[in-house]
Protein backbone atom coordinates (compact mmCIF):
# COMPACT_ATOMS: atom_id res chain seq x y z
CA UNK A 1 0.00 0.00 0.00
CA UNK A 2 1.24 2.87 -0.94
CA UNK A 3 2.52 4.91 2.34
CA UNK A 4 2.35 8.89 2.16
CA UNK A 5 2.43 9.91 5.71
CA UNK A 6 1.99 13.54 4.97
CA UNK A 7 -1.55 12.38 3.89
CA UNK A 8 -2.44 10.97 7.31
CA UNK A 9 -4.07 13.26 9.10
CA UNK A 10 -5.91 13.68 12.45
CA UNK A 11 -9.10 13.76 12.56
CA UNK A 12 -11.01 16.19 15.17
CA UNK A 13 -14.98 15.80 15.62
CA UNK A 14 -15.61 18.98 17.63
CA UNK A 15 -19.04 19.85 19.47
CA UNK A 16 -21.11 17.37 16.93
CA UNK A 17 -25.02 17.61 17.88
CA UNK A 18 -26.91 15.74 15.79
CA UNK A 19 -30.82 15.62 16.13
CA UNK A 20 -33.57 13.06 14.20
CA UNK A 21 -36.80 15.53 13.37
CA UNK A 22 -39.78 12.73 14.60
CA UNK A 23 -42.71 14.89 12.61
CA UNK A 24 -43.15 18.37 12.32
CA UNK A 25 -42.91 19.28 16.25
CA UNK A 26 -41.10 17.00 18.12
CA UNK A 27 -37.09 16.08 17.49
CA UNK A 28 -35.31 13.67 19.51
CA UNK A 29 -31.08 14.58 19.90
CA UNK A 30 -29.65 11.25 19.03
CA UNK A 31 -25.69 13.26 19.76
CA UNK A 32 -25.37 15.74 22.35
CA UNK A 33 -22.21 17.39 22.03
CA UNK A 34 -19.37 14.95 21.32
CA UNK A 35 -15.63 15.77 21.30
CA UNK A 36 -13.56 13.87 20.28
CA UNK A 37 -9.53 13.25 18.48
CA UNK A 38 -8.60 10.48 16.69
CA UNK A 39 -4.28 10.98 16.28
CA UNK A 40 -3.40 10.10 12.52
CA UNK A 41 -2.65 6.76 12.01
CA UNK A 42 -4.52 4.81 14.92
CA UNK A 43 -7.83 3.14 15.64
CA UNK A 44 -10.39 4.38 17.63
CA UNK A 45 -12.93 2.01 19.05
CA UNK A 46 -16.35 3.52 19.55
CA UNK A 47 -17.97 1.28 22.35
CA UNK A 48 -21.89 1.44 23.88
CA UNK A 49 -25.03 -0.25 23.81
CA UNK A 50 -27.38 -0.06 20.98
CA UNK A 51 -29.15 3.04 20.60
CA UNK A 52 -26.39 5.36 21.83
CA UNK A 53 -25.83 6.76 18.67
CA UNK A 54 -22.68 5.29 17.77
CA UNK A 55 -23.87 4.60 14.31
CA UNK A 56 -25.40 8.44 14.33
CA UNK A 57 -21.72 9.27 15.02
CA UNK A 58 -20.03 7.50 12.40
CA UNK A 59 -22.24 8.42 9.72
CA UNK A 60 -21.89 12.32 10.77
CA UNK A 61 -18.24 11.82 10.31
CA UNK A 62 -18.37 9.80 6.86
CA UNK A 63 -20.72 13.08 5.89
CA UNK A 64 -24.29 11.13 5.63
CA UNK A 65 -25.91 13.02 8.03
CA UNK A 66 -25.77 16.87 8.96
CA UNK A 67 -24.84 17.88 12.21
CA UNK A 68 -27.39 20.21 13.99
CA UNK A 69 -23.82 22.08 14.94
CA UNK A 70 -20.39 21.32 15.38
CA UNK A 71 -18.46 20.54 13.04
CA UNK A 72 -15.52 17.37 11.85
CA UNK A 73 -12.13 18.63 10.51
CA UNK A 74 -9.28 16.42 9.60
CA UNK A 75 -5.92 18.64 9.87
CA UNK A 76 -7.95 21.81 10.11
CA UNK A 77 -10.04 21.83 7.48
CA UNK A 78 -13.49 20.83 7.20
CA UNK A 79 -14.04 16.71 5.80
CA UNK A 80 -14.82 16.52 2.21
CA UNK A 81 -15.22 13.81 0.30
CA UNK A 82 -13.13 15.51 -2.74
CA UNK A 83 -9.86 16.67 -1.14
CA UNK A 84 -10.21 13.38 1.25
CA UNK A 85 -10.14 9.69 0.21
CA UNK A 86 -12.65 8.35 2.97
CA UNK A 87 -13.48 4.35 3.17
CA UNK A 88 -16.88 3.62 4.70
CA UNK A 89 -17.82 0.00 6.01
CA UNK A 90 -21.44 -0.38 6.74
CA UNK A 91 -22.50 -2.91 9.06
CA UNK A 92 -24.10 -4.92 5.99
CA UNK A 93 -20.65 -4.70 4.04
CA UNK A 94 -22.19 -2.37 1.56
CA UNK A 95 -21.19 -4.12 -1.55
CA UNK A 96 -23.31 -3.41 -4.79
CA UNK A 97 -25.51 -6.87 -5.38
CA UNK A 98 -25.15 -6.43 -8.59
CA UNK A 99 -21.75 -6.33 -9.22
CA UNK A 100 -18.93 -8.99 -9.42
CA UNK A 101 -16.37 -9.32 -5.93
CA UNK A 102 -13.87 -7.83 -8.19
CA UNK A 103 -16.00 -5.33 -10.00
CA UNK A 104 -16.93 -4.32 -6.15
CA UNK A 105 -13.85 -3.52 -4.54
CA UNK A 106 -12.66 -1.70 -7.90
CA UNK A 107 -15.92 0.71 -7.43
CA UNK A 108 -13.40 3.36 -5.80
CA UNK A 109 -11.16 3.48 -8.34
CA UNK A 110 -14.28 4.04 -10.86
CA UNK A 111 -15.46 6.84 -8.84
CA UNK A 112 -12.74 8.64 -8.40
CA UNK A 113 -11.72 8.08 -12.13
CA UNK A 114 -8.48 6.55 -11.11
CA UNK A 115 -6.54 4.08 -13.30
CA UNK A 116 -8.77 0.90 -13.08
CA UNK A 117 -5.76 -1.07 -14.60
CA UNK A 118 -3.35 -0.51 -11.69
CA UNK A 119 -6.07 -0.98 -9.50
CA UNK A 120 -7.03 -4.17 -10.77
CA UNK A 121 -3.48 -5.66 -10.50
CA UNK A 122 -3.78 -4.17 -6.89
CA UNK A 123 -6.56 -6.14 -6.11
CA UNK A 124 -5.38 -9.34 -7.61
CA UNK A 125 -2.88 -8.89 -4.84
CA UNK A 126 -5.23 -8.62 -2.05
CA UNK A 127 -7.71 -10.81 -3.36
CA UNK A 128 -4.55 -13.58 -2.96
CA UNK A 129 -3.85 -12.16 1.01
CA UNK A 130 -7.21 -12.19 2.12
CA UNK A 131 -7.79 -15.63 0.54
CA UNK A 132 -10.55 -15.36 -1.64
CA UNK A 133 -8.54 -15.28 -4.69
CA UNK A 134 -10.71 -17.14 -7.74
CA UNK A 135 -13.78 -15.51 -6.05
CA UNK A 136 -13.40 -12.63 -8.51
CA UNK A 137 -16.32 -13.40 -10.65
CA UNK A 138 -18.79 -14.10 -8.32
CA UNK A 139 -21.73 -11.77 -7.21
CA UNK A 140 -21.94 -11.16 -3.09
CA UNK A 141 -24.97 -13.07 -2.36
CA UNK A 142 -22.97 -16.11 -3.98
CA UNK A 143 -20.55 -15.57 -1.44
CA UNK A 144 -20.55 -16.78 2.55
CA UNK A 145 -20.60 -13.59 5.33
CA UNK A 146 -17.16 -14.23 5.45
CA UNK A 147 -16.32 -13.91 2.21
CA UNK A 148 -18.62 -10.99 1.66
CA UNK A 149 -16.59 -9.16 4.62
CA UNK A 150 -13.60 -9.78 2.76
CA UNK A 151 -14.41 -8.52 -0.44
CA UNK A 152 -15.23 -5.42 1.76
CA UNK A 153 -12.24 -5.27 3.62
CA UNK A 154 -9.95 -5.28 0.13
CA UNK A 155 -12.57 -2.51 -1.30
CA UNK A 156 -11.95 -0.56 1.92
CA UNK A 157 -7.97 -0.95 1.57
CA UNK A 158 -7.59 -0.43 -2.14
CA UNK A 159 -9.05 2.69 -2.08
CA UNK A 160 -6.11 3.75 0.73
CA UNK A 161 -8.06 5.92 1.91
CA UNK A 162 -7.19 8.49 4.73
CA UNK A 163 -9.72 8.09 6.54
CA UNK A 164 -11.36 4.50 7.42
CA UNK A 165 -14.59 4.29 9.05
CA UNK A 166 -16.48 1.07 10.07
CA UNK A 167 -19.88 0.61 11.48
CA UNK A 168 -19.89 -2.95 13.33
CA UNK A 169 -18.27 -3.92 10.64
CA UNK A 170 -17.79 -7.38 12.22
CA UNK A 171 -21.09 -8.47 14.07
CA UNK A 172 -22.97 -10.02 11.36
CA UNK A 173 -20.65 -12.86 11.47
CA UNK A 174 -20.58 -16.15 13.63
CA UNK A 175 -18.29 -15.94 16.69
CA UNK A 176 -15.42 -18.07 15.00
CA UNK A 177 -15.76 -15.71 11.76
CA UNK A 178 -15.23 -12.85 13.76
CA UNK A 179 -12.15 -13.93 15.39
CA UNK A 180 -10.41 -14.46 12.04
CA UNK A 181 -11.39 -11.06 10.38
CA UNK A 182 -10.27 -9.12 13.10
CA UNK A 183 -7.15 -10.73 12.65
CA UNK A 184 -7.50 -9.84 8.79
CA UNK A 185 -8.29 -6.39 9.70
CA UNK A 186 -5.55 -6.03 12.36
CA UNK A 187 -2.83 -7.38 9.24
CA UNK A 188 -3.81 -4.95 6.76
CA UNK A 189 -4.29 -2.55 9.56
CA UNK A 190 -0.40 -2.41 10.20
CA UNK A 191 0.69 -1.87 6.52
CA UNK A 192 -1.45 0.38 6.08
CA UNK A 193 -1.90 2.45 9.35
CA UNK A 194 -5.03 3.93 8.37
CA UNK A 195 -7.18 6.45 10.81
CA UNK A 196 -9.55 4.06 11.67
CA UNK A 197 -13.30 5.10 13.27
CA UNK A 198 -14.59 1.66 14.24
CA UNK A 199 -17.82 1.17 16.04
CA UNK A 200 -18.38 -1.89 18.14
CA UNK A 201 -20.76 -3.15 20.66
CA UNK A 202 -18.58 -6.63 21.38
CA UNK A 203 -16.25 -5.39 24.46
CA UNK A 204 -13.28 -7.77 23.37
CA UNK A 205 -13.52 -6.33 19.43
CA UNK A 206 -13.05 -2.30 20.89
CA UNK A 207 -10.14 -3.84 23.79
CA UNK A 208 -8.37 -5.84 20.74
CA UNK A 209 -8.61 -3.14 17.96
CA UNK A 210 -8.96 -0.02 18.97
CA UNK A 211 -5.71 2.42 20.25
CA UNK A 212 -8.42 4.25 21.94
CA UNK A 213 -11.44 3.12 23.30
CA UNK A 214 -14.61 5.44 22.99
CA UNK A 215 -16.71 4.93 25.96
CA UNK A 216 -20.52 5.98 25.19
CA UNK A 217 -24.20 5.86 26.91
CA UNK A 218 -27.28 6.28 26.02
CA UNK A 219 -28.23 10.10 25.42
CA UNK A 220 -25.70 10.38 22.94
CA UNK A 221 -23.01 11.66 24.48
CA UNK A 222 -19.13 10.41 25.63
CA UNK A 223 -18.74 8.53 28.85
CA UNK A 224 -14.64 7.92 29.00
CA UNK A 225 -11.85 8.16 26.50
CA UNK A 226 -9.17 5.32 27.41
CA UNK A 227 -5.81 4.53 26.28
CA UNK A 228 -5.97 1.02 25.26
CA UNK A 229 -2.97 -0.98 26.20
CA UNK A 230 -4.31 -4.32 25.30
CA UNK A 231 -4.03 -3.13 21.51
CA UNK A 232 -3.28 -5.83 19.32
CA UNK A 233 -2.88 -7.76 22.18
CA UNK A 234 -4.43 -11.22 21.31
CA UNK A 235 -4.98 -12.23 25.05
CA UNK A 236 -7.31 -9.56 24.80
CA UNK A 237 -10.11 -11.49 23.47
CA UNK B 1 -27.05 -26.85 -22.02
CA UNK B 2 -29.67 -24.13 -20.95
CA UNK B 3 -30.54 -23.35 -24.05
CA UNK B 4 -30.69 -26.98 -25.51
CA UNK B 5 -33.05 -27.26 -22.49
CA UNK B 6 -35.47 -24.18 -23.76
CA UNK B 7 -34.85 -24.68 -26.85
CA UNK B 8 -36.91 -28.79 -26.25
CA UNK B 9 -39.77 -27.28 -24.41
CA UNK B 10 -40.64 -24.96 -26.60
CA UNK B 11 -39.99 -27.39 -29.86
CA UNK B 12 -42.55 -29.46 -27.86
CA UNK B 13 -44.78 -27.31 -26.75
CA UNK B 14 -45.12 -26.15 -30.78
CA UNK B 15 -45.72 -29.42 -31.77
CA UNK B 16 -48.54 -29.85 -29.42
CA UNK B 17 -50.14 -27.22 -30.09
CA UNK B 18 -49.55 -28.14 -33.94
CA UNK B 19 -51.09 -31.58 -33.25
CA UNK B 20 -54.32 -30.22 -31.56
CA UNK B 21 -54.78 -27.82 -34.46
CA UNK B 22 -54.83 -31.01 -36.76
CA UNK B 23 -56.82 -32.60 -34.69
CA UNK B 24 -59.36 -30.39 -34.72
CA UNK B 25 -58.86 -29.26 -38.58
CA UNK B 26 -59.70 -32.83 -39.21
CA UNK B 27 -62.74 -33.19 -37.06
CA UNK B 28 -64.52 -29.80 -38.49
CA UNK B 29 -63.13 -30.41 -41.76
CA UNK B 30 -64.85 -26.85 -42.72
CA UNK B 31 -62.58 -24.02 -45.01
CA UNK B 32 -62.15 -21.55 -41.91
CA UNK B 33 -60.50 -23.56 -40.36
CA UNK B 34 -57.64 -25.52 -42.49
CA UNK B 35 -54.59 -28.10 -42.00
CA UNK B 36 -51.53 -26.51 -40.50
CA UNK B 37 -49.80 -28.30 -43.33
CA UNK B 38 -51.40 -26.28 -46.21
CA UNK B 39 -51.13 -23.08 -44.08
CA UNK B 40 -47.18 -23.69 -43.60
CA UNK B 41 -47.16 -24.28 -47.15
CA UNK B 42 -49.24 -21.15 -48.10
CA UNK B 43 -46.82 -19.03 -45.77
CA UNK B 44 -43.42 -20.58 -46.67
CA UNK B 45 -45.26 -19.42 -50.54
CA UNK B 46 -45.89 -15.91 -49.89
CA UNK B 47 -43.89 -15.02 -46.87
CA UNK B 48 -40.86 -12.96 -48.23
CA UNK B 49 -43.42 -11.67 -51.30
CA UNK B 50 -46.04 -10.16 -49.24
CA UNK B 51 -45.67 -11.22 -45.61
CA UNK B 52 -42.53 -9.69 -44.41
CA UNK B 53 -43.24 -5.93 -45.04
CA UNK B 54 -46.35 -6.29 -43.05
CA UNK B 55 -44.42 -7.79 -40.43
CA UNK B 56 -41.88 -5.15 -40.56
CA UNK B 57 -44.06 -2.30 -40.38
CA UNK B 58 -45.65 -3.87 -37.17
CA UNK B 59 -42.16 -4.50 -35.70
CA UNK B 60 -41.44 -0.95 -37.01
CA UNK B 61 -44.02 0.64 -35.10
CA UNK B 62 -43.95 -1.46 -31.69
CA UNK B 63 -40.33 -0.68 -31.93
CA UNK B 64 -40.41 3.14 -32.29
CA UNK B 65 -43.93 3.36 -29.43
CA UNK B 66 -41.26 1.51 -27.07
CA UNK B 67 -38.04 3.41 -27.71
CA UNK B 68 -40.61 6.65 -27.02
CA UNK B 69 -41.76 5.45 -24.03
CA UNK B 70 -38.72 4.38 -22.40
CA UNK B 71 -37.03 7.77 -23.25
CA UNK B 72 -39.74 9.83 -21.50
CA UNK B 73 -41.12 7.27 -19.44
CA UNK B 74 -37.73 6.19 -17.96
CA UNK B 75 -36.34 9.93 -16.86
CA UNK B 76 -40.27 10.56 -15.66
CA UNK B 77 -39.81 7.49 -13.04
CA UNK B 78 -36.68 8.33 -11.68
CA UNK B 79 -37.46 11.83 -11.21
CA UNK B 80 -40.76 10.56 -9.27
CA UNK B 81 -38.22 7.74 -7.41
CA UNK B 82 -35.73 9.92 -6.21
CA UNK B 83 -37.56 12.98 -5.57
CA UNK B 84 -39.94 13.43 -3.30
CA UNK B 85 -41.25 16.49 -4.60
CA UNK B 86 -41.47 15.09 -8.01
CA UNK B 87 -43.38 12.50 -7.02
CA UNK B 88 -45.87 14.71 -5.43
CA UNK B 89 -46.98 16.77 -8.72
CA UNK B 90 -46.92 13.91 -11.01
CA UNK B 91 -48.40 11.10 -8.91
CA UNK B 92 -51.76 12.18 -8.94
CA UNK B 93 -51.55 12.85 -12.52
CA UNK B 94 -49.92 9.53 -13.36
CA UNK B 95 -52.55 7.69 -11.04
CA UNK B 96 -55.88 9.63 -12.76
CA UNK B 97 -54.95 8.52 -16.21
CA UNK B 98 -53.37 5.21 -15.65
CA UNK B 99 -56.89 3.55 -15.27
CA UNK B 100 -58.54 5.13 -18.47
CA UNK B 101 -58.61 1.94 -20.95
CA UNK B 102 -55.60 3.23 -23.21
CA UNK B 103 -57.55 1.89 -26.58
CA UNK B 104 -60.60 4.43 -25.77
CA UNK B 105 -58.29 7.41 -26.00
CA UNK B 106 -57.61 5.99 -30.10
CA UNK B 107 -60.42 8.54 -31.72
CA UNK B 108 -58.96 11.25 -30.69
CA UNK B 109 -55.59 10.20 -31.05
CA UNK B 110 -56.74 9.94 -34.80
CA UNK B 111 -58.31 12.92 -34.86
CA UNK B 112 -55.28 14.69 -33.09
CA UNK B 113 -52.00 12.74 -34.63
CA UNK B 114 -53.90 12.09 -38.06
CA UNK B 115 -54.84 8.31 -38.68
CA UNK B 116 -51.48 7.31 -40.11
CA UNK B 117 -47.96 6.16 -38.47
CA UNK B 118 -48.05 8.66 -35.76
CA UNK B 119 -51.17 7.78 -33.68
CA UNK B 120 -50.33 3.91 -34.00
CA UNK B 121 -46.68 4.56 -32.60
CA UNK B 122 -48.09 7.05 -30.00
CA UNK B 123 -51.25 3.97 -28.69
CA UNK B 124 -47.90 2.00 -28.32
CA UNK B 125 -46.52 4.47 -26.76
CA UNK B 126 -49.28 5.23 -24.53
CA UNK B 127 -49.83 1.60 -23.01
CA UNK B 128 -46.05 1.32 -22.51
CA UNK B 129 -44.98 4.39 -20.48
CA UNK B 130 -47.40 4.30 -17.26
CA UNK B 131 -45.61 0.70 -16.36
CA UNK B 132 -42.41 1.70 -16.93
CA UNK B 133 -42.97 4.83 -15.22
CA UNK B 134 -44.29 3.33 -12.07
CA UNK B 135 -42.19 0.33 -12.38
CA UNK B 136 -39.02 2.48 -12.40
CA UNK B 137 -40.47 4.68 -9.36
CA UNK B 138 -41.40 1.76 -7.56
CA UNK B 139 -38.09 0.51 -8.09
CA UNK B 140 -35.80 3.73 -7.26
CA UNK B 141 -38.01 3.98 -4.17
CA UNK B 142 -37.75 -0.26 -2.84
CA UNK B 143 -33.66 0.58 -3.08
CA UNK B 144 -32.17 0.85 0.88
CA UNK B 145 -30.53 3.95 1.81
CA UNK B 146 -27.09 2.44 2.61
CA UNK B 147 -26.66 1.11 -0.44
CA UNK B 148 -25.59 4.61 -1.81
CA UNK B 149 -23.76 5.47 1.48
CA UNK B 150 -20.19 3.53 0.02
CA UNK B 151 -20.52 5.91 -3.29
CA UNK B 152 -21.82 8.75 -1.34
CA UNK B 153 -18.77 9.09 0.95
CA UNK B 154 -15.94 8.62 -1.95
CA UNK B 155 -18.29 12.21 -3.34
CA UNK B 156 -19.81 10.11 -5.64
CA UNK B 157 -22.05 12.59 -8.40
CA UNK B 158 -25.64 11.52 -10.04
CA UNK B 159 -23.79 10.12 -12.94
CA UNK B 160 -21.92 7.61 -11.06
CA UNK B 161 -25.28 6.74 -8.78
CA UNK B 162 -26.81 6.28 -11.84
CA UNK B 163 -24.19 4.15 -13.44
CA UNK B 164 -23.96 2.55 -10.15
CA UNK B 165 -26.90 1.83 -8.62
CA UNK B 166 -29.82 3.45 -9.96
CA UNK B 167 -29.15 1.51 -13.43
CA UNK B 168 -29.32 -2.01 -12.16
CA UNK B 169 -31.15 -1.74 -9.68
CA UNK B 170 -34.41 -0.74 -11.45
CA UNK B 171 -33.63 -2.74 -14.38
CA UNK B 172 -35.66 -6.20 -13.33
CA UNK B 173 -38.82 -4.21 -12.68
CA UNK B 174 -37.95 -2.32 -15.90
CA UNK B 175 -37.82 -5.18 -17.42
CA UNK B 176 -40.74 -7.08 -16.25
CA UNK B 177 -42.69 -4.05 -16.92
CA UNK B 178 -42.40 -3.46 -20.50
CA UNK B 179 -42.96 -7.21 -21.09
CA UNK B 180 -45.66 -7.08 -19.08
CA UNK B 181 -47.09 -4.06 -21.46
CA UNK B 182 -45.84 -6.01 -24.75
CA UNK B 183 -48.72 -7.85 -24.53
CA UNK B 184 -51.13 -5.05 -25.18
CA UNK B 185 -49.37 -2.98 -27.08
CA UNK B 186 -49.16 -6.47 -29.55
CA UNK B 187 -52.66 -6.67 -29.26
CA UNK B 188 -53.76 -3.17 -29.30
CA UNK B 189 -51.72 -2.59 -32.51
CA UNK B 190 -53.33 -5.17 -34.51
CA UNK B 191 -56.53 -3.14 -33.35
CA UNK B 192 -55.02 -0.07 -34.63
CA UNK B 193 -53.59 -1.75 -37.87
CA UNK B 194 -57.32 -2.21 -38.96
CA UNK B 195 -57.50 1.61 -39.75
CA UNK B 196 -55.87 3.92 -42.56
CA UNK B 197 -52.88 1.85 -43.29
CA UNK B 198 -52.11 -0.69 -46.06
CA UNK B 199 -49.38 -2.26 -43.99
CA UNK B 200 -48.84 -3.95 -40.47
CA UNK B 201 -49.91 -6.90 -39.46
CA UNK B 202 -53.58 -6.38 -38.51
CA UNK B 203 -54.33 -5.05 -41.69
CA UNK B 204 -53.04 -8.07 -43.44
CA UNK B 205 -54.96 -10.08 -41.86
CA UNK B 206 -58.05 -8.60 -41.96
CA UNK B 207 -57.83 -7.97 -45.20
CA UNK B 208 -57.50 -11.77 -45.82
CA UNK B 209 -60.45 -12.16 -43.80
CA UNK B 210 -62.40 -9.75 -46.16
CA UNK B 211 -60.93 -11.59 -49.01
CA UNK B 212 -62.11 -14.81 -47.60
CA UNK B 213 -58.69 -15.84 -48.16
CA UNK B 214 -58.13 -18.49 -44.96
CA UNK B 215 -54.87 -20.13 -45.55
CA UNK B 216 -53.75 -16.19 -45.71
CA UNK B 217 -55.58 -15.11 -42.74
CA UNK B 218 -54.08 -17.99 -40.92
CA UNK B 219 -50.83 -17.18 -41.88
CA UNK B 220 -50.85 -13.49 -40.97
CA UNK B 221 -51.96 -15.00 -37.76
CA UNK B 222 -49.01 -17.64 -37.43
CA UNK B 223 -46.60 -14.39 -38.03
CA UNK B 224 -48.08 -12.39 -35.24
CA UNK B 225 -47.85 -15.02 -33.07
CA UNK B 226 -44.35 -15.68 -33.80
CA UNK B 227 -43.71 -11.73 -33.83
CA UNK B 228 -44.76 -11.65 -30.24
CA UNK B 229 -42.93 -14.75 -29.10
CA UNK B 230 -39.51 -13.48 -30.39
CA UNK B 231 -40.21 -9.61 -28.99
CA UNK B 232 -40.99 -11.57 -25.71
CA UNK B 233 -37.97 -14.06 -26.02
CA UNK B 234 -35.21 -10.52 -26.86
CA UNK B 235 -36.88 -9.24 -23.21
CA UNK B 236 -36.07 -12.45 -21.59
CA UNK B 237 -32.50 -13.14 -22.93
CA UNK B 238 -31.81 -9.32 -22.00
CA UNK B 239 -33.08 -9.67 -18.53
CA UNK B 240 -31.06 -13.75 -17.74
CA UNK B 241 -28.07 -11.46 -18.87
CA UNK B 242 -28.69 -8.23 -17.17
CA UNK B 243 -29.95 -9.64 -13.94
CA UNK B 244 -27.56 -12.66 -13.12
CA UNK B 245 -26.64 -11.31 -10.19
CA UNK B 246 -30.28 -11.91 -8.98
CA UNK B 247 -30.41 -15.83 -9.16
Amino acid sequence: MQMNSSRRQSLIIQDITVTYSQNEHASFEALHHIRLTVPKGTVCAVLGPSGCGKSTLIKTVAGLLHPASGTVTMDGAPLDPHRVTIGFMPQNYGLLPWRTALSNVLLGPRIRKQDVQAARARAGELFTQLGIAGLEGRFPKELSGGQQQRVALARAFLLAPDLLLMDEPFSALDAITREEMQDVFLTLWREAQTTTVLVTHYVEEALYLGRTIVLMRAGGTIAETIDNPLFGKKSAR
Amino acid sequence: MHWKKLLTTYLLGAAFLLILWQIIAFIASIPIIPQPSRVFTRLARIFTSSIAIHAAYSLWRIAAGLVLAVAIGYPLGLAMGYSRCADRLLSPMVYLTYPVPKIALLPILMLLAGVGELSKILMIFLIIVFQVVIAVRDAIRAIPEETFFPLRVLGAGFPAMLREVILPATLPKFLTAVRVAMATAISVLFFTETFGTQYGMGYFIMDAWLRVNYLDMYAGILVLSVLGLALFTVIDTTERAACRWQR
